[in-house]
């Protein structure tokens, strides 16, 4: 045990001491005109940059911090950060010559922070490695490279049909009530062991809801390598706004950090990121509010004109980086609400156009039991096939096809008697193919297991297998292997694509299960 | 609708104008710089006083109404009698918004015809005439010109000196030193728990 003596006290004193600032300087001070709804307008402060971080002092001594938003001839609009009461009119305001900056670095991993770095999960300060600026610009062209390494989502509907690259800024967009959610926890709950550190950034969500998220994520070890980024419905609107911002933040510090904290370089690997923002349509809400207060002219569906450059400048700082700079990646995955399957709304139209693709979940499909209840039809990934191990690419293509036969030919299934062998065949291969997609919450698969149950699908190996049996078939296959032929799932998962000799060996493989599984009495 | 900037521009300046020349005209610079400072007052006062800028908007009220409650509010608070003319117009026109704007350009208006700078220096006891000397020659060495000093007596600041001129401050107060050294010592504490 350390011991405690007056010298050691002394010295612990005089460094704290030494850290004192005693210089005085000159700066540029205004006065808060007006206040209210957690908008001050300041006259004075002529030097004010837009977006910088001003400082405001109550006549109490209080100190809140506050965000130039408005910069007008005469005065100055800010928006104001914390404890908003404090402020009256004729409080002085300072500028700090700064943006706001977020704590960033590895002591932020496994914590719950609000918007701007503050631990809220009560285990204590966090000693951050260093700030970054919440606005950030994002990589130019010849910074970047194309995307070209999957970002495994462990869901056998997405990895197949709608592959996420690293680097890549995927939408996922639905009702409420259709998973949405879901889907994030179980892509973050497969990134376990694939280096990559997960944000998730809570926008307006209820307080219990995070907490529950954080539990399950802490249940699954997910939290060792994610943050979760906060600002819940009963935050200001200013903390809503730049909390994805502030996540965004967060994970560029790894993106162009290598692991030792030192930048990014083509010795020194900079990390892998996903952020999740959950979800962008409460961020605009917020941002609307803000606008509003702050008087600016309301546009479409009383949206700030400037809201699409908002949602456009942060899902850019998504980013796959060259080789030169580290090739590290910072993957988006944004979500948004609609309402009654509305897509055509103002923000749901806005995101659309900036992602590169979007994973569309349909209220119908998940009341019918297909869950996750992803519309293969519609959702679409503009990286496409980059974005994927061959094994998948040579398996997903067949059930793409299998897939829109089957919705063409759905309308005739009422007249089912009626139509020709071919067309049945066809109706019953989209339907197994269909059932095969269904997949739990917490369990994502690994992308060979995946790339194996399409292909045993696609094959006809399900076709006389009874709708109701094709998970549990899957499930068993998957046992199966991983319990006698080890080496079949090992092969696909070193070789990445299916040879002439795995699929034989795979074959065989499957045909001896099937002979041992028992369909279901009921059928 | 909508009025032009640079009317209401020109508007500002011709209040101050007015003012000033009245100011002066009373008692020469002293009296032009003590409008000054009973215009700031006010300005503080206004942004304080929520009753009368709802009164000053309210149009249930004639412009005489208005001009009557300006004259009434002002005179309660023993202002300068051509300051409580002035603002009354200000205020019969529907121009008592721009009060604060009036202060800013006469201030500039009165620095530039005297070719002086107003520095507002805030302590917590009163100045003697060495330490007042010495403040009034290093501003005028760092501004450039000549200055005038407004002091003012504000002991919540424990002791030091605050200095503000041309929309800048130097603060160098005794509290805020305190609030730093405060600050340093919270985030030196919350570092070593974190390292611990």
């Amino acid at each position: 045990m350390t011991e405690i003596t007056a010298k050691s006290i002394d010295e612990a004193l005089r460094k704290q001491l030494d850290a004192l600032e005693t210089s005085v300087e000159s700066r540029e001070v205004g006065t808060v005109i007006q206040v209210g709804d957690g908008i001050a307008r300041i006259d004075g402060l002529k030097d004010a940059m837009a977006g910088e971080l001003l400082e405001f002092v109550s006549s109490e001594g209080h100190t809140v911090y506050g965000l130039a938003q408005n910069l007008e001839e005469e005065e100055v609009g800010a928006v104001l950060l914390g404890e908003v009461t404090t402020i009256k009119e004729n409080d002085q305001v300072r500028t700090t010559g700064r943006i706001v900056e977020v704590p960033s670095g590895k002591e932020m991993i496994g914590r719950v922070v609000n918007p701007l770095g503050m631990p809220i999960d009560g285990k204590g300060p966090i000693k951050a490695e260093g700030m970054r600026p919440v606005e950030f610009r994002a990589p130019g062209v010849i910074e970047r490279q194309g995307v070209c390494e999957p970002m495994q989502t462990g869901i056998l509907a997405i990895d197949s049909m709608i592959p996420i690259g690293r680097g890549q800024r995927e939408l996922i967009i639905g009702d409420r009530q259709t998973g949405k959610t879901s889907i994030i926890v179980d892509t973050i709950i497969n990134q376990k062991g694939k280096d990559m550190i997960c944000i998730y950034v809570a926008i307006g969500q209820k307080a219990s809801t995070v907490a529950g998220l954080v539990e399950t994520l802490e249940r699954y070890g997910a939290m060792d390598y994610t943050i979760v980024v906060s600002a819940s419905a009963s935050d200001s609107a200013p903390l809503q706004y730049i909390a994805p911002m502030a996540g965004a933040a967060m994970g560029e510090f790894f993106m162009y950090n290598g692991a030792d904290g030192k930048p990014a370089s083509e010795t020194n690997k900079g990390r892998h990121v996903l952020c999740i923002y959950d979800d962008l349509s409460k961020q605009a809400v917020a941002y609307r509010q803000m606008s509003l207060t702050l008087r600016r002219p309301p546009g479409r569906e009383a949206y700030p004109g400037d809201i699409f450059y908002l949602h456009s400048r942060l899902l850019e700082r998504a980013v796959k980086l060259s080789d030169k700079n580290g090739a590290g990646s910072l993957t988006a995955l944004p979500v948004i609400e609609t309402q009654a399957g509305d897509v055509s709304a103002y923000i749901p139209t806005n995101v659309i156009s900036i992602t590169d693709g979007q994973i569309f979940l349909v209220s119908d499909l998940f009341y019918q039991g297909q869950r996750p209840a992803v519309n293969v039809g519609i959702s679409v990934s503009r990286v496409g096939g980059s974005a994927q191990i061959k094994a998948m690419k040579q398996v997903a293509g067949s059930l793409r096809l299998d897939l829109a036969a089957y919705r063409e030919l759905q309308a005739f299934t009422q007249f089912g008697s009626d139509l020709d062998k071919a067309t049945q065949q066809q109706l019953n291969r989209g339907a197994r193919m269909t059932e095969l997609l269904k997949q739990g919450r917490y369990v994502p698969m690994p992308v060979e297991e995946q790339a194996i149950s399409i292909y045993a699908g696609g094959k006809g190996y399900l076709d006389d297998i009874p709708v109701s049996d094709v998970v549990r078939f899957r499930g068993e296959l998957i046992d199966f292997l991983r319990g006698t032929r080890p080496e079949v799932l090992s092969a696909v998962a070193t070789e990445k694509k299916f040879t002439d000799e795995i699929e034989s060996d795979l074959n065989a493989a499957i045909e001896t299960f099937k002979t041992q599984f028992a369909v279901s009495a009921s059928e | 609708m909508p009025i032009n900037r640079q009317v209401v521009k020109k508007k500002i300046a011709a209040y101050a104008s007015l003012l000033l020349d009245g100011a002066f005209a009373s008692g020469g610079q002293e009296a032009a710089v003590q409008v000054r400072d009973e215009l700031e007052a006010l300005v503080r006062y206004t942004r304080e006083s929520l009753e009368l800028a709802n009164a000053l908007d309210d149009k249930r009220y004639t412009p005489e109404q208005h001009k009557a409650i300006m004259v009434n509010v002002l005179t309660g608070l023993g202002v300068t009698p051509l300051l409580v003319e002035a603002l009354a117009v200000m205020a019969q026109r529907g121009d008592f918004s721009l009060v604060s704007r009036v202060w800013a350009s006469y201030t500039e208006q009165l620095e530039q015809r005297f070719d002086l700078n107003i520095v507002d220096v805030t302590t917590a006891v009163p100045l003697d005439d060495g330490l007042r000397q010495l403040i009034s020659e290093k501003a005028a060495a760092d501004l450039g010109t000549r200055v005038v000093l407004r002091e003012h007596i504000d002991r919540s600041i424990l002791g030091g000196i605050i200095m503000s001129a041309r929309g800048r401050r130097i603060d160098a107060s005794i509290r805020s030193h305190l609030e730093g050294a405060r600050r340093t010592l919270k985030q030196s504490q919350m570092e070593v728990k974190a390292s611990d």
